[in-house]
Protein backbone atom coordinates (compact mmCIF):
# COMPACT_ATOMS: atom_id res chain seq x y z
CA UNK A 1 0.00 0.00 0.00
CA UNK A 2 0.66 3.78 -0.86
CA UNK A 3 2.93 6.01 1.74
CA UNK A 4 1.20 9.08 2.63
CA UNK A 5 3.25 10.73 1.58
CA UNK A 6 3.06 8.93 -1.88
CA UNK A 7 -0.50 9.32 -1.83
CA UNK A 8 -0.65 12.92 -1.27
CA UNK A 9 1.81 13.03 -4.34
CA UNK A 10 -0.52 10.80 -6.32
CA UNK A 11 -3.34 13.26 -5.39
CA UNK A 12 -1.94 16.16 -5.92
CA UNK A 13 -0.93 14.68 -9.42
CA UNK A 14 -4.17 14.08 -10.13
CA UNK A 15 -5.49 17.37 -9.56
CA UNK A 16 -3.38 18.95 -11.97
CA UNK A 17 -4.03 16.59 -14.25
CA UNK A 18 -7.57 17.75 -14.14
CA UNK A 19 -6.94 21.49 -14.29
CA UNK A 20 -4.97 20.76 -17.01
CA UNK A 21 -7.69 18.76 -18.87
CA UNK A 22 -10.92 20.96 -17.63
CA UNK A 23 -9.63 23.45 -20.50
CA UNK A 24 -9.03 21.00 -22.96
CA UNK A 25 -12.55 19.53 -22.69
CA UNK A 26 -14.03 22.77 -22.83
CA UNK A 27 -13.45 23.92 -26.37
CA UNK A 28 -14.56 27.07 -27.25
CA UNK A 29 -16.57 27.08 -30.90
CA UNK A 30 -14.45 26.94 -34.06
CA UNK A 31 -13.08 30.89 -34.38
CA UNK A 32 -13.81 31.39 -38.05
CA UNK A 33 -10.66 32.80 -39.45
CA UNK A 34 -11.29 35.14 -41.71
CA UNK A 35 -9.92 33.56 -45.63
CA UNK A 36 -6.62 35.63 -46.41
CA UNK A 37 -6.41 37.00 -43.00
CA UNK A 38 -2.99 38.78 -42.08
CA UNK A 39 -1.35 39.27 -38.61
CA UNK A 40 -1.62 42.72 -37.46
CA UNK A 41 1.67 44.22 -35.63
CA UNK A 42 0.51 42.45 -32.19
CA UNK A 43 0.65 39.28 -34.50
CA UNK A 44 -2.57 38.49 -33.64
CA UNK A 45 -5.78 36.55 -35.85
CA UNK A 46 -8.13 37.61 -33.75
CA UNK A 47 -11.82 37.94 -36.03
CA UNK A 48 -13.30 39.56 -33.21
CA UNK A 49 -10.75 42.35 -32.86
CA UNK A 50 -10.58 45.42 -35.68
CA UNK A 51 -7.21 45.42 -37.43
CA UNK A 52 -5.51 48.53 -38.28
CA UNK A 53 -3.56 48.22 -41.41
CA UNK A 54 -0.03 48.26 -40.85
CA UNK A 55 1.79 51.67 -41.04
CA UNK A 56 3.24 51.12 -44.21
CA UNK A 57 0.10 49.99 -46.43
CA UNK A 58 -0.69 51.37 -49.53
CA UNK A 59 -3.94 53.63 -48.72
CA UNK A 60 -5.63 51.68 -52.01
CA UNK A 61 -5.76 48.55 -49.27
CA UNK A 62 -6.76 50.57 -46.74
CA UNK A 63 -9.91 51.61 -48.83
CA UNK A 64 -10.33 48.65 -50.18
CA UNK A 65 -10.40 46.58 -46.91
CA UNK A 66 -12.76 49.33 -45.76
CA UNK A 67 -14.83 49.10 -48.79
CA UNK A 68 -15.39 45.07 -48.51
CA UNK A 69 -16.02 45.58 -44.64
CA UNK A 70 -19.03 47.97 -45.17
CA UNK A 71 -20.59 45.59 -48.49
CA UNK A 72 -20.20 42.40 -45.79
CA UNK A 73 -21.96 44.61 -43.28
CA UNK A 74 -24.73 45.43 -45.61
CA UNK A 75 -25.11 42.14 -47.16
CA UNK A 76 -25.61 41.02 -43.72
CA UNK A 77 -27.81 43.66 -42.61
CA UNK A 78 -29.85 43.25 -45.97
CA UNK A 79 -30.23 38.84 -45.82
CA UNK A 80 -31.68 40.25 -42.26
CA UNK A 81 -34.20 42.62 -43.45
CA UNK A 82 -35.49 40.39 -46.00
CA UNK A 83 -36.66 38.23 -43.87
CA UNK A 84 -37.91 40.59 -41.38
CA UNK A 85 -39.76 42.10 -44.37
CA UNK A 86 -41.44 38.22 -45.66
CA UNK A 87 -42.14 37.98 -42.02
CA UNK A 88 -43.82 41.60 -41.88
CA UNK A 89 -45.86 40.40 -45.15
CA UNK A 90 -47.03 37.23 -43.73
CA UNK A 91 -49.63 37.08 -41.47
CA UNK A 92 -47.67 35.07 -38.70
CA UNK A 93 -47.07 36.18 -35.15
CA UNK A 94 -42.84 36.32 -34.81
CA UNK A 95 -40.19 37.29 -32.17
CA UNK A 96 -37.27 39.71 -33.13
CA UNK A 97 -34.25 39.54 -30.92
CA UNK A 98 -32.03 42.39 -31.40
CA UNK A 99 -28.53 41.53 -29.39
CA UNK A 100 -27.56 45.27 -29.59
CA UNK A 101 -30.56 46.78 -28.29
CA UNK A 102 -31.09 43.92 -25.75
CA UNK A 103 -34.75 43.43 -27.06
CA UNK A 104 -37.30 40.88 -27.74
CA UNK A 105 -40.20 41.84 -29.55
CA UNK A 106 -43.31 40.25 -30.32
CA UNK A 107 -44.52 41.25 -33.75
CA UNK A 108 -47.26 41.15 -36.45
CA UNK A 109 -47.23 42.66 -39.50
CA UNK A 110 -44.51 44.66 -38.80
CA UNK A 111 -46.17 46.59 -35.70
CA UNK A 112 -44.67 45.89 -32.56
CA UNK A 113 -46.87 44.55 -30.04
CA UNK A 114 -45.18 43.88 -27.05
CA UNK A 115 -41.45 44.84 -26.12
CA UNK A 116 -39.25 43.04 -23.71
CA UNK A 117 -35.71 44.10 -22.16
CA UNK A 118 -33.13 41.52 -21.85
CA UNK A 119 -30.60 41.14 -19.54
CA UNK A 120 -28.87 38.58 -20.29
CA UNK A 121 -29.00 36.95 -24.36
CA UNK A 122 -26.29 33.93 -24.86
CA UNK A 123 -25.92 31.52 -27.61
CA UNK A 124 -25.07 28.05 -27.86
CA UNK A 125 -24.06 24.85 -29.46
CA UNK A 126 -24.00 21.48 -28.66
CA UNK A 127 -20.01 20.51 -27.66
CA UNK A 128 -18.29 17.26 -26.85
CA UNK A 129 -15.04 16.95 -25.03
CA UNK A 130 -11.99 17.22 -27.48
CA UNK A 131 -14.07 18.23 -30.18
CA UNK A 132 -14.33 21.73 -32.21
CA UNK A 133 -18.31 22.83 -32.07
CA UNK A 134 -20.05 23.90 -34.91
CA UNK A 135 -19.52 28.07 -35.59
CA UNK A 136 -21.96 30.50 -34.00
CA UNK A 137 -24.01 32.59 -36.65
CA UNK A 138 -27.07 34.16 -34.94
CA UNK A 139 -27.03 36.76 -36.96
CA UNK A 140 -30.23 36.37 -39.35
CA UNK A 141 -31.03 32.90 -37.62
CA UNK A 142 -34.68 32.19 -38.86
CA UNK A 143 -36.62 29.68 -36.78
CA UNK A 144 -40.43 28.42 -37.57
CA UNK A 145 -42.90 26.50 -35.93
CA UNK A 146 -42.24 27.78 -32.33
CA UNK A 147 -44.11 25.56 -29.59
CA UNK A 148 -43.64 26.74 -25.84
CA UNK A 149 -41.75 23.53 -23.32
CA UNK A 150 -43.85 23.06 -21.11
CA UNK A 151 -46.93 24.10 -23.16
CA UNK A 152 -49.37 26.41 -21.49
CA UNK A 153 -52.61 24.66 -20.10
CA UNK A 154 -55.84 26.03 -19.25
CA UNK A 155 -58.86 24.75 -17.76
CA UNK A 156 -62.27 25.63 -19.82
CA UNK A 157 -65.58 25.26 -18.71
CA UNK A 158 -67.51 23.31 -20.58
CA UNK A 159 -71.59 23.75 -20.41
CA UNK A 160 -73.58 20.68 -21.67
CA UNK A 161 -77.29 21.76 -22.65
CA UNK A 162 -79.83 20.15 -24.70
CA UNK A 163 -83.22 21.30 -25.89
CA UNK A 164 -86.20 21.00 -23.73
CA UNK A 165 -84.84 21.23 -20.22
CA UNK A 166 -86.30 22.79 -17.50
CA UNK A 167 -83.67 24.03 -15.42
CA UNK A 168 -80.99 27.08 -17.02
CA UNK A 169 -77.60 25.69 -17.17
CA UNK A 170 -75.02 26.78 -14.91
CA UNK A 171 -73.72 30.15 -15.53
CA UNK A 172 -69.56 30.11 -15.77
CA UNK A 173 -67.89 30.73 -13.19
CA UNK A 174 -65.71 34.65 -13.88
CA UNK A 175 -61.94 33.58 -13.97
CA UNK A 176 -59.45 35.25 -11.84
CA UNK A 177 -56.98 37.40 -14.04
CA UNK A 178 -54.30 36.07 -16.45
CA UNK A 179 -51.44 36.80 -13.74
CA UNK A 180 -53.35 33.33 -11.41
CA UNK A 181 -54.55 31.74 -14.12
CA UNK A 182 -51.10 29.95 -15.73
CA UNK A 183 -48.85 28.64 -13.52
CA UNK A 184 -45.50 30.05 -14.80
CA UNK A 185 -42.20 27.85 -14.53
CA UNK A 186 -38.87 29.34 -13.39
CA UNK A 187 -37.82 28.72 -16.90
CA UNK A 188 -39.21 27.32 -19.93
CA UNK A 189 -38.63 26.80 -23.81
CA UNK A 190 -40.08 27.78 -27.13
CA UNK A 191 -39.18 25.13 -28.99
CA UNK A 192 -38.89 25.39 -33.39
CA UNK A 193 -38.75 22.82 -35.91
CA UNK A 194 -35.63 23.77 -36.97
CA UNK A 195 -33.45 22.36 -34.51
CA UNK A 196 -33.76 25.84 -32.46
CA UNK A 197 -34.82 26.50 -29.22
CA UNK A 198 -34.84 29.17 -26.95
CA UNK A 199 -34.71 29.02 -22.97
CA UNK A 200 -36.69 32.11 -21.08
CA UNK A 201 -35.39 32.31 -17.23
CA UNK A 202 -36.23 35.00 -15.47
CA UNK A 203 -33.14 36.84 -13.71
CA UNK A 204 -34.95 37.13 -9.61
CA UNK A 205 -34.79 32.96 -10.49
CA UNK A 206 -31.33 32.84 -11.16
CA UNK A 207 -29.96 35.73 -8.60
CA UNK A 208 -32.28 34.35 -5.23
CA UNK A 209 -30.40 30.92 -6.07
CA UNK A 210 -29.60 28.75 -2.40
CA UNK A 211 -27.43 26.20 -1.89
CA UNK A 212 -28.95 23.85 -3.31
CA UNK A 213 -30.78 25.08 -6.40
CA UNK A 214 -27.18 26.14 -6.94
CA UNK A 215 -26.01 22.38 -6.55
CA UNK A 216 -28.93 21.80 -9.16
CA UNK A 217 -27.66 24.31 -11.57
CA UNK A 218 -24.80 23.60 -11.65
CA UNK A 219 -23.58 19.62 -10.93
CA UNK A 220 -26.59 18.18 -11.52
CA UNK A 221 -28.72 19.88 -14.45
CA UNK A 222 -25.52 19.63 -16.64
CA UNK A 223 -24.83 16.25 -15.68
CA UNK A 224 -28.48 15.55 -16.51
CA UNK A 225 -28.50 17.59 -20.06
CA UNK A 226 -25.01 15.82 -20.84
CA UNK A 227 -26.93 12.71 -20.24
CA UNK A 228 -30.01 13.09 -22.22
CA UNK A 229 -28.19 15.28 -25.14
CA UNK A 230 -25.94 12.12 -25.55
CA UNK A 231 -28.53 9.61 -25.65
CA UNK A 232 -30.58 11.97 -27.80
CA UNK A 233 -29.60 12.15 -31.41
CA UNK A 234 -31.79 14.81 -32.24
CA UNK A 235 -30.34 17.73 -29.96
CA UNK A 236 -30.82 20.96 -30.72
CA UNK A 237 -29.09 22.65 -33.03
CA UNK A 238 -28.50 26.32 -31.26
CA UNK A 239 -30.17 27.17 -28.25
CA UNK A 240 -30.50 30.91 -27.32
CA UNK A 241 -30.88 31.65 -23.58
CA UNK A 242 -32.71 35.18 -23.00
CA UNK A 243 -32.97 36.24 -19.51
CA UNK A 244 -35.17 38.76 -18.39
CA UNK A 245 -36.95 40.10 -15.58
CA UNK A 246 -39.40 37.86 -14.01
CA UNK A 247 -42.58 39.75 -14.82
CA UNK A 248 -41.44 40.04 -18.62
CA UNK A 249 -40.46 35.89 -18.48
CA UNK A 250 -44.01 35.10 -17.21
CA UNK A 251 -45.89 37.86 -19.38
CA UNK A 252 -44.03 36.09 -22.53
CA UNK A 253 -45.37 32.85 -21.37
CA UNK A 254 -49.07 34.19 -21.32
CA UNK A 255 -49.50 35.90 -24.36
CA UNK A 256 -47.07 33.51 -26.42
CA UNK A 257 -49.09 32.60 -29.82
CA UNK A 258 -48.61 29.08 -31.06
CA UNK A 259 -46.23 29.22 -34.02
CA UNK A 260 -44.65 32.14 -33.32
CA UNK A 261 -41.83 32.33 -35.55
CA UNK A 262 -37.85 33.97 -34.45
CA UNK A 263 -35.43 36.73 -36.00
CA UNK A 264 -32.02 37.69 -34.72
CA UNK A 265 -31.23 40.45 -36.29
CA UNK A 266 -27.64 41.61 -37.17
CA UNK A 267 -25.69 44.02 -34.64
CA UNK A 268 -25.99 47.48 -36.54
CA UNK B 1 29.25 -10.78 33.83
CA UNK B 2 27.95 -8.50 30.74
CA UNK B 3 26.04 -9.88 27.81
CA UNK B 4 27.94 -9.88 24.53
CA UNK B 5 26.74 -7.16 22.31
CA UNK B 6 27.20 -9.62 19.43
CA UNK B 7 23.99 -11.44 20.64
CA UNK B 8 22.00 -8.26 22.15
CA UNK B 9 22.07 -6.11 18.89
CA UNK B 10 21.02 -8.13 16.18
CA UNK B 11 17.80 -9.28 18.35
CA UNK B 12 17.34 -5.29 19.30
CA UNK B 13 17.37 -4.51 15.75
CA UNK B 14 15.29 -7.72 15.23
CA UNK B 15 12.42 -6.88 17.38
CA UNK B 16 12.78 -2.77 16.10
CA UNK B 17 12.34 -4.08 12.61
CA UNK B 18 9.21 -6.32 13.59
CA UNK B 19 7.44 -3.12 15.85
CA UNK B 20 8.24 -1.20 13.03
CA UNK B 21 6.54 -4.03 10.31
CA UNK B 22 3.38 -4.42 12.83
CA UNK B 23 3.11 -0.64 12.98
CA UNK B 24 3.52 -0.59 9.25
CA UNK B 25 0.49 -3.26 8.97
CA UNK B 26 -1.51 -1.11 11.65
CA UNK B 27 -1.46 2.05 9.76
CA UNK B 28 -1.63 -0.07 6.36
CA UNK B 29 -5.44 -1.00 8.02
CA UNK B 30 -6.55 2.58 9.10
CA UNK B 31 -5.22 3.77 5.76
CA UNK B 32 -6.99 1.54 3.05
CA UNK B 33 -10.73 3.10 3.62
CA UNK B 34 -9.49 6.53 3.44
CA UNK B 35 -8.02 5.52 -0.09
CA UNK B 36 -10.98 4.29 -1.31
CA UNK B 37 -12.27 7.31 -0.15
CA UNK B 38 -10.17 9.19 -1.93
CA UNK B 39 -10.34 7.59 -4.73
CA UNK B 40 -14.10 7.96 -4.99
CA UNK B 41 -13.81 11.64 -4.95
CA UNK B 42 -11.35 11.54 -7.41
CA UNK B 43 -13.42 9.71 -9.55
CA UNK B 44 -16.54 11.66 -8.99
CA UNK B 45 -14.29 14.89 -9.94
CA UNK B 46 -12.83 13.17 -12.84
CA UNK B 47 -16.22 12.59 -13.55
CA UNK B 48 -18.08 15.64 -13.22
CA UNK B 49 -15.62 17.71 -14.73
CA UNK B 50 -15.41 15.09 -18.04
CA UNK B 51 -19.31 15.47 -18.37
CA UNK B 52 -19.68 18.98 -17.68
CA UNK B 53 -17.38 19.54 -20.78
CA UNK B 54 -20.32 17.91 -22.63
CA UNK B 55 -23.26 20.11 -23.55
CA UNK B 56 -24.25 23.40 -24.95
CA UNK B 57 -21.53 25.85 -24.44
CA UNK B 58 -23.04 29.28 -24.11
CA UNK B 59 -21.47 32.30 -25.97
CA UNK B 60 -22.63 36.41 -25.41
CA UNK B 61 -24.98 36.78 -28.34
CA UNK B 62 -23.69 40.03 -29.31
CA UNK B 63 -20.09 38.90 -29.45
CA UNK B 64 -21.03 35.92 -31.60
CA UNK B 65 -23.20 38.15 -33.62
CA UNK B 66 -19.77 40.39 -34.26
CA UNK B 67 -17.87 37.53 -34.57
CA UNK B 68 -20.16 36.33 -37.32
CA UNK B 69 -19.59 39.78 -38.46
CA UNK B 70 -16.16 39.95 -38.95
CA UNK B 71 -15.60 36.94 -39.81
CA UNK B 72 -17.84 38.01 -43.54
CA UNK B 73 -15.77 40.87 -43.46
CA UNK B 74 -13.27 38.65 -44.33
CA UNK B 75 -14.76 37.35 -47.44
CA UNK B 76 -13.74 38.02 -51.53
CA UNK B 77 -13.08 41.88 -51.43
CA UNK B 78 -16.03 43.45 -52.90
CA UNK B 79 -15.61 46.83 -55.23
CA UNK B 80 -17.80 50.47 -54.78
CA UNK B 81 -20.26 49.25 -57.24
CA UNK B 82 -21.28 46.12 -55.12
CA UNK B 83 -21.55 48.25 -52.34
CA UNK B 84 -23.52 51.10 -53.96
CA UNK B 85 -25.83 48.60 -55.33
CA UNK B 86 -26.23 46.57 -51.71
CA UNK B 87 -26.65 50.15 -49.79
CA UNK B 88 -29.36 51.32 -52.65
CA UNK B 89 -31.10 47.86 -51.72
CA UNK B 90 -30.72 48.06 -47.94
CA UNK B 91 -32.57 51.65 -47.64
CA UNK B 92 -35.48 49.92 -50.25
CA UNK B 93 -36.21 47.32 -48.06
CA UNK B 94 -35.58 49.64 -44.68
CA UNK B 95 -38.08 51.85 -46.23
CA UNK B 96 -40.62 48.83 -46.85
CA UNK B 97 -40.46 47.57 -43.75
CA UNK B 98 -41.42 51.44 -42.45
CA UNK B 99 -44.11 51.06 -44.82
CA UNK B 100 -45.88 48.46 -43.41
CA UNK B 101 -46.15 49.90 -40.03
CA UNK B 102 -49.90 51.67 -40.25
CA UNK B 103 -49.60 55.22 -40.70
CA UNK B 104 -53.13 56.50 -38.94
CA UNK B 105 -55.03 55.05 -35.73
CA UNK B 106 -54.77 51.12 -34.81
CA UNK B 107 -55.37 49.10 -32.39
CA UNK B 108 -53.63 46.43 -30.38
CA UNK B 109 -55.51 43.88 -28.36
CA UNK B 110 -53.58 41.71 -25.71
CA UNK B 111 -56.69 39.17 -25.33
CA UNK B 112 -54.77 37.06 -22.14
CA UNK B 113 -54.18 40.41 -20.22
CA UNK B 114 -57.77 42.05 -21.20
CA UNK B 115 -55.73 45.36 -22.43
CA UNK B 116 -56.37 47.57 -25.66
CA UNK B 117 -54.42 49.92 -27.02
CA UNK B 118 -55.32 52.68 -29.05
CA UNK B 119 -51.87 53.99 -30.95
CA UNK B 120 -50.79 56.38 -33.72
CA UNK B 121 -47.43 56.01 -35.54
CA UNK B 122 -46.40 53.60 -32.04
CA UNK B 123 -47.20 56.51 -29.41
CA UNK B 124 -50.14 54.96 -27.35
CA UNK B 125 -52.43 57.17 -27.36
CA UNK B 126 -55.14 55.61 -25.07
CA UNK B 127 -54.76 51.96 -22.62
CA UNK B 128 -57.76 50.46 -21.60
CA UNK B 129 -58.74 47.73 -19.40
CA UNK B 130 -61.12 45.86 -21.68
CA UNK B 131 -62.78 41.96 -21.44
CA UNK B 132 -61.73 38.89 -24.21
CA UNK B 133 -63.17 35.32 -24.47
CA UNK B 134 -63.65 33.46 -21.30
CA UNK B 135 -62.48 30.21 -23.66
CA UNK B 136 -65.81 28.45 -23.01
CA UNK B 137 -67.07 25.38 -24.64
CA UNK B 138 -70.79 25.12 -24.88
CA UNK B 139 -71.70 21.88 -25.90
CA UNK B 140 -75.53 21.03 -27.69
CA UNK B 141 -76.33 17.52 -26.15
CA UNK B 142 -79.13 17.38 -28.42
CA UNK B 143 -80.59 18.07 -32.26
CA UNK B 144 -77.98 19.32 -34.19
CA UNK B 145 -75.14 18.39 -31.52
CA UNK B 146 -73.08 21.90 -31.79
CA UNK B 147 -70.11 22.86 -30.36
CA UNK B 148 -68.76 26.39 -29.53
CA UNK B 149 -65.91 27.37 -28.53
CA UNK B 150 -66.20 31.21 -26.89
CA UNK B 151 -62.45 32.67 -27.79
CA UNK B 152 -61.27 35.93 -29.07
CA UNK B 153 -59.36 35.15 -32.48
CA UNK B 154 -55.44 36.49 -32.96
CA UNK B 155 -54.65 38.10 -35.62
CA UNK B 156 -55.36 40.72 -37.70
CA UNK B 157 -58.31 42.41 -38.58
CA UNK B 158 -60.02 45.89 -39.19
CA UNK B 159 -62.84 47.87 -38.80
CA UNK B 160 -65.42 46.72 -41.32
CA UNK B 161 -68.34 48.14 -39.66
CA UNK B 162 -69.27 51.26 -37.19
CA UNK B 163 -72.75 51.01 -35.45
CA UNK B 164 -74.07 53.47 -33.13
CA UNK B 165 -76.67 52.04 -30.69
CA UNK B 166 -76.27 48.85 -31.91
CA UNK B 167 -78.80 46.18 -31.52
CA UNK B 168 -77.90 42.68 -30.90
CA UNK B 169 -79.13 39.70 -32.60
CA UNK B 170 -79.21 37.20 -30.33
CA UNK B 171 -77.37 33.67 -31.87
CA UNK B 172 -78.99 30.34 -31.11
CA UNK B 173 -75.61 29.44 -28.41
CA UNK B 174 -77.44 32.71 -26.84
CA UNK B 175 -81.09 31.04 -25.84
CA UNK B 176 -79.33 27.46 -25.14
CA UNK B 177 -77.01 28.90 -22.83
CA UNK B 178 -79.63 30.62 -20.88
CA UNK B 179 -82.05 27.44 -20.96
CA UNK B 180 -84.20 29.33 -23.33
CA UNK B 181 -86.01 27.55 -26.93
CA UNK B 182 -84.51 28.81 -29.74
CA UNK B 183 -87.16 31.14 -31.73
CA UNK B 184 -88.56 30.28 -34.84
CA UNK B 185 -89.17 34.02 -35.49
CA UNK B 186 -86.49 36.13 -36.42
CA UNK B 187 -87.52 39.57 -34.72
CA UNK B 188 -87.57 37.32 -31.08
CA UNK B 189 -83.60 37.77 -31.26
CA UNK B 190 -83.03 41.50 -30.98
CA UNK B 191 -81.94 42.72 -27.54
CA UNK B 192 -81.52 46.90 -27.17
CA UNK B 193 -79.30 48.43 -25.20
CA UNK B 194 -76.81 45.36 -24.27
CA UNK B 195 -74.02 46.62 -26.64
CA UNK B 196 -73.36 49.97 -25.19
CA UNK B 197 -73.07 53.12 -27.25
CA UNK B 198 -70.83 52.02 -30.16
CA UNK B 199 -70.31 48.80 -31.89
CA UNK B 200 -67.12 48.28 -34.34
CA UNK B 201 -67.63 44.78 -36.72
CA UNK B 202 -64.15 43.41 -37.28
CA UNK B 203 -65.83 40.43 -39.30
CA UNK B 204 -67.36 37.07 -38.45
CA UNK B 205 -69.59 38.70 -35.94
CA UNK B 206 -67.09 39.58 -33.64
CA UNK B 207 -67.01 43.39 -32.80
CA UNK B 208 -65.40 45.67 -30.37
CA UNK B 209 -68.56 47.32 -28.60
CA UNK B 210 -70.04 48.47 -24.91
CA UNK B 211 -71.20 46.51 -22.06
CA UNK B 212 -73.68 46.39 -18.92
CA UNK B 213 -71.15 44.89 -16.63
CA UNK B 214 -68.12 47.89 -16.32
CA UNK B 215 -66.92 45.89 -13.37
CA UNK B 216 -66.13 42.78 -14.94
CA UNK B 217 -63.37 44.59 -17.20
CA UNK B 218 -59.80 43.52 -17.11
CA UNK B 219 -61.31 39.80 -16.77
CA UNK B 220 -61.76 37.03 -19.69
CA UNK B 221 -66.10 37.08 -19.55
CA UNK B 222 -66.88 37.56 -23.55
CA UNK B 223 -68.02 35.47 -25.91
CA UNK B 224 -65.12 36.68 -28.11
CA UNK B 225 -66.16 39.83 -29.04
CA UNK B 226 -64.00 42.91 -26.53
CA UNK B 227 -65.98 44.62 -24.03
CA UNK B 228 -64.79 48.11 -23.51
CA UNK B 229 -66.05 50.62 -20.69
CA UNK B 230 -68.24 53.31 -21.91
CA UNK B 231 -65.57 56.34 -22.01
CA UNK B 232 -63.07 53.81 -23.57
CA UNK B 233 -65.33 52.71 -26.31
CA UNK B 234 -66.39 56.62 -27.19
CA UNK B 235 -62.61 57.24 -27.81
CA UNK B 236 -61.72 54.67 -29.87
CA UNK B 237 -65.17 54.97 -32.04
CA UNK B 238 -63.80 58.88 -32.17
CA UNK B 239 -60.92 57.71 -33.30
CA UNK B 240 -60.94 55.10 -35.85
CA UNK B 241 -62.65 55.06 -38.90
CA UNK B 242 -63.54 52.13 -41.22
CA UNK B 243 -60.51 50.11 -42.35
CA UNK B 244 -58.40 51.10 -39.15
CA UNK B 245 -55.89 48.06 -38.57
CA UNK B 246 -56.54 45.79 -35.44
CA UNK B 247 -54.27 43.74 -34.00
CA UNK B 248 -55.59 40.83 -31.52
CA UNK B 249 -52.77 38.61 -29.61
Amino acid sequence: MLHRATLRRVLLGALAALWLAAPLAAQKPAAQKPAGAKPGASGSTDPGRAESPPSDAKPADAKQAETSARTATVALQNDALRKELALAKGTDFYLLVDPVRRTLRLMLSGVVLEEYHLHDLAIGTFRAPFQRSSALNPAGLLATQGALDPPRERDRFELVVGPGETDPPPEPPVPPPAEEIYRIPPRYWIRYADGVAVEVRSREESRKASLKTLVLEHIWEPLRMALADLRNKNRDKVRLLLEMSREDAAALYRVLPPDTKLLVLPPT
Amino acid sequence: MASTPSTSVPSAIASAVELARARRRRQKRRRWPLAVVLGCVFLLAAGVVILRAYGYGYHPLAQAAKSQLAAARGQAPAGLEQLAKLERENKRLAAALVDLVPKGFYLVIDQTHNRLSLRKQDQEQLKAACSAGGGVVLIESGGGKRKWVFDTPRGRFSVLRKVENPVWKKPDWAFLEEGEPIPKNDSERFEYGMLGEYALHFGNGYMIHGTLYERLLGRSVTHGCIRLGRDDLRQVYASCPIGTPIFIY
